[in-house]
């Protein structure tokens, strides 16, 4: 049985394009050898839940759910790393 | 006797580009250091040359800038340079920085196990956000600074003579300054780019030998 393609929850689709409406048109994001695209682009990448969309998704998903189970907080403003 | 510091730095689209010039700045950091610098740039990025040179020189520490996935590494024009169950060997007894996306997860994680001393690098893509308007000066573009000073940081703390696991931690300090700069911006633009420097800092990891240091 072919494997089935994971679709982005709508809701979850919205709010990724929120995101990425904030972008500013001058930069453009380089994803690896995926390539570099502006903020239009990858709003059209999301839209058609292509692998580039997806990447996307998984990279703002993962930063909400940090800054939601309060990882991102506890990594990103307390400095609790050793003193270098 | 010099120590040994070999870099592949191709430059044949706009990623690897950016990273090309902003490697200048590493470069710099070996000069009156007693090192002797490898240096594969554009199409000496290549496997021949790699393995040619490697064999040769015996490098201690090994900067790798270009394209990736989890089992390989890239140069010039997307040539796989290092692969997993094919040349990673030739990582052996090495200090390894890895500016290629995923490399990490496998390759990194497998080549440890062959006897490479300690591998730096991304169990991710590496993501960086530039200004098109500064593309034809990389170096001077703010946005793309956010990210590949973190990077820069990192492989010069390594030269400087620091261990793999304070050089991976400044890299990591590094990162979340920035990430308290944006946090703290007034402009919504500029914290948008704060999911992206996340994911770097996240999927950055220091594998093998944490004490390994770049020495005689």
């Amino acid at each position: 049985m072919g494997k089935r393609k994971k679709k982005i929850k709508k809701e979850v689709k919205d709010l990724i394009i929120a995101r990425l409406e904030v972008l500013s048109p001058n930069k453009k994001i380089s994803i690896g050898s995926s390539g570099e695209f502006t903020r239009d682009e990858l709003i059209s990448h999301v839209e058609n839940e292509d692998d580039v969309g997806k990447k996307i998704t998984k990279i703002e998903m993962e930063y909400l759910r940090a800054v939601k189970e309060g990882d991102f907080y506890e990594q990103s403003i307390s400095n609790n790393q050793t003193e270098v | 006797m010099s120590k040994v510091f070999l870099i592949t730095r191709p430059k044949y689209d706009i990623t690897t580009h950016y990273l090309f010039y902003w490697s200048d700045k590493v470069l710099k950091s070996t000069a009156k250091k007693n090192i002797q610098v490898l240096d594969l740039q554009k199409k000496r990025a290549n496997k021949k040359e790699l393995v040619s040179i490697i064999k040769k020189k015996q490098p201690l520490l090994c900067f790798f800038n270009g394209h990736g996935g989890p089992d390989f590494i890239t140069g010039h024009s997307n040539e796989i340079l290092i692969k997993f169950g094919e040349n990673e060997k030739i990582l052996k007894s090495k200090i390894v920085y890895a500016l290629s996306c995923q490399s990490a997860k496998r390759l990194g994680l497998e080549s440890i196990k062959k006897g490479t001393i300690a591998y730096i690098g991304y169990k991710e893509d590496f993501v960086f956000v530039f200004d098109q308007e500064k593309v034809f000066n990389p170096v001077k573009d703010a946005t793309a600074k956010l990210f590949l000073e973190p990077s820069n940081q990192l492989i010069i703390s390594l030269i400087k003579g620091h261990t793999a696991d304070f050089a991976y931690k400044k890299s990591q300090n590094l990162f979340r300054e920035n990430i308290q700069k944006l946090l703290t911006s007034e402009s919504s633009v500029d914290s948008s780019y704060i999911s992206y420097l996340w994911w770097d800092m996240r999927h950055q990891v220091c594998l093998g030998d944490k004490n390994a240091v770049f020495n005689d």
